[in-house]
């Protein structure tokens, strides 16, 4: 089987809260789910419409070349894609560095691949296409998982918890629950799924809407940053699950952040009379944010059709 | 399926709640009566699910009793519930009942407020059948559920229908719930809390092993 595998010439700089691993790494390999990235900070954008993409150029109908596809590594070029045996193989062609994020498109299974140092997005659907052939979707989902983490400005494990929400058919959920029939399916209201929660998991300072700045080395800043940190306001996020307990995420995420995230992305509002309770819906998903009154964190409870499937921990 | 509505109605099931737990207490303190002892531990979300109901339906169908009382006890079912929507946050199910009665009822929007249905805006509930034989004590904010038995052949059923994935002892309400109750906090659950949870219910190891206590 072919492997799908693009060159990252990055630095990351390591999630110390969340102590993740993805950090570590300076490669992307699909078969073995590693991957390095910047951050991008992205979370102002739609995966649904990369028209809003604010800091590139989306080219979705512009053809792609591809020239090579059976090779290993991508190089790219003025948003031109091509394939290459090896990393020296491609700089020797002058191809700079850069990084290569993959989202997916709701509703149209079509793969967008964002090349952050260019600048530029290109439609790699004919790449898509290929892959499909080549690896199983489960391997995809890995590869998602890294890009709509980097689309969305938080750690890779962020995004594979949302798709393994979905994607994983093995033993995640608890014995005797009925929750979403098993993968591969990336249509509808599931795939939406994963977006909303990556937009609600993002930091507030990810939000801002003018663009990092990236250096030949492919390495980004946050825009505008704030001159007393310096630091990539990262969200951490960590699958806290235990023993029979439903999928727990904790994250770093204040509660205001998480809230304005999700009314931001169409999510409605409902108050309790006493304000303890505030729900925000839209169409089958619900979460269902408390703050505790002993000493544990505020909750957000994230329901699907009416079914509660996962518990976010989140900051006060 | 119905609502509490009338208050000579909710005043008896107060009573009646009274004589299973003691409302001023709460956890990690001791809340059940004296008569009550063996505990069983779960997770407080499965309260709000039809498998909870329908389990709950066998439970009475096999101890021969026809209704199951859910009733908030927090916030104040008068002074918050009543004087905000004109009804007690009280529902009285009959082993008829479906569990889409169950769900539906626990959605319930009282005076088009979602966020003050029964399954979000209760901090704690109470669940029992007629004979007052066991209660259930739920605490949202400890995220425990807490069954409590007056006689050794209900905790057998319970535990023999509800099964060994639904029901733990108090060692795995710390380590499998309180741990992520307290997960933001760097020393984890307070060393105050799992005594007292401890010594208060520790009991209900009796029922996992099958020993006298």
């Amino acid at each position: 089987m072919k492997i799908f595998r693009c060159a990252f010439i990055t630095l990351y700089e390591r999630d110390n809260e969340s102590d993740l691993d993805f950090a570590q790494a300076r490669y992307y390999n699909f078969k073995h789910g590693r991957f390095t990235t910047v951050d991008p900070l992205m979370a102002s954008a739609d995966i649904v419409n990369p028209q809003t993409f604010n800091r590139y150029v989306y080219v979705g109908n512009n053809p792609v070349n591809i020239t090579d596809p059976t090779g290993e590594i991508w190089g790219s070029k003025d948003g031109t894609v091509q394939w290459f045996d090896t990393e020296d193989a491609m700089k020797a062609a002058g191809f700079t560095a850069y990084t290569l994020l993959y989202a997916f498109r709701t509703g149209t299974n079509q793969m967008v691949a964002l090349n952050a140092n260019a600048n530029v997005a290109v439609n790699v659907a004919s790449a898509a296409a290929w892959l499909s052939q080549q690896v199983s979707w489960g391997a995809t989902a890995q590869m998602l998982a890294s890009g709509a983490a980097a689309l969305a400005g938080v750690p890779v494990a962020a995004a594979a918890l949302a798709l393994g929400e979905i994607l994983d058919p093995a033993g995640r959920y608890r014995t005797g629950q009925n929750l979403p029939e098993p993968v591969r399916d990336f249509a509808g209201t599931k795939q939406s799924y994963w977006e909303d929660f990556l937009t609600a998991m993002s930091k507030s300072k990810s939000n801002e809407a003018s663009p990092p700045s990236a250096n030949m080395q492919g390495e980004t800043s946050p825009a505008n940053p704030d001159p007393e940190d310096n630091k990539p306001q990262q969200s951490s996020v960590k699958d806290i699950t235990t023993g029979r307990s439903i999928p727990n995420t904790q994250t770093n995420v204040a509660k205001s952040d998480f809230v304005k995230n999700l009314q931001a992305n169409g999510y409605s509002t409902s108050t309790s009379k006493d304000g303890s309770v505030l729900i925000l819906t839209k169409g089958n998903r619900r979460y269902v944010v408390r703050d505790k009154s002993n000493q544990g964190s505020p909750t957000a409870d994230f329901y699907m059709n009416g079914r509660l499937v996962r518990k976010i921990r989140i900051t006060p | 399926m119905s609502f509490i509505e009338r208050k000579n109605l909710f005043q008896q099931k107060q009573a009646e709640i009274d004589s299973l737990i003691t409302r001023q207490n709460q956890l990690p303190e001791q809340v059940f009566n004296s008569e009550i002892s063996g505990y069983l531990f779960f997770h407080f979300d499965e309260i709000f699910t039809g498998e909870f109901f329908e389990k709950m339906k066998s439970f009475l169908n096999a101890i021969g009793e026809a209704r199951l009382t859910l009733a908030v006890i927090k916030p104040d079912p008068e002074e918050y519930f009543y004087r905000n929507f004109g009804k007690y946050p009280a529902v009285e199910f009959s082993v008829k009942d479906t569990s889409d009665d169950y769900l539906v009822s626990l959605e319930e929007n009282p005076n088009d407020s979602p966020a003050d249905a029964l399954n979000y805006n209760s901090d704690i509930l109470v669940l029992y059948s007629e004979r007052l034989k066991w209660a259930i004590y739920a605490d949202r904010n400890f995220e425990l559920g807490i069954i409590g038995f007056k006689e050794e052949n209900l905790k057998n059923m319970f535990m023999s229908i509800f099964g060994s994935d639904f029901v733990f002892d108090v060692k795995d309400a710390i380590t499998e719930v309180l741990s992520l109750v307290y997960s933001h906090q760097q020393k984890g659950v307070p060393q105050d809390v799992i005594n007292q949870l401890t010594n208060n219910y520790s009991r209900s190891a009796v029922v996992k092993t099958g020993l006298q206590p």
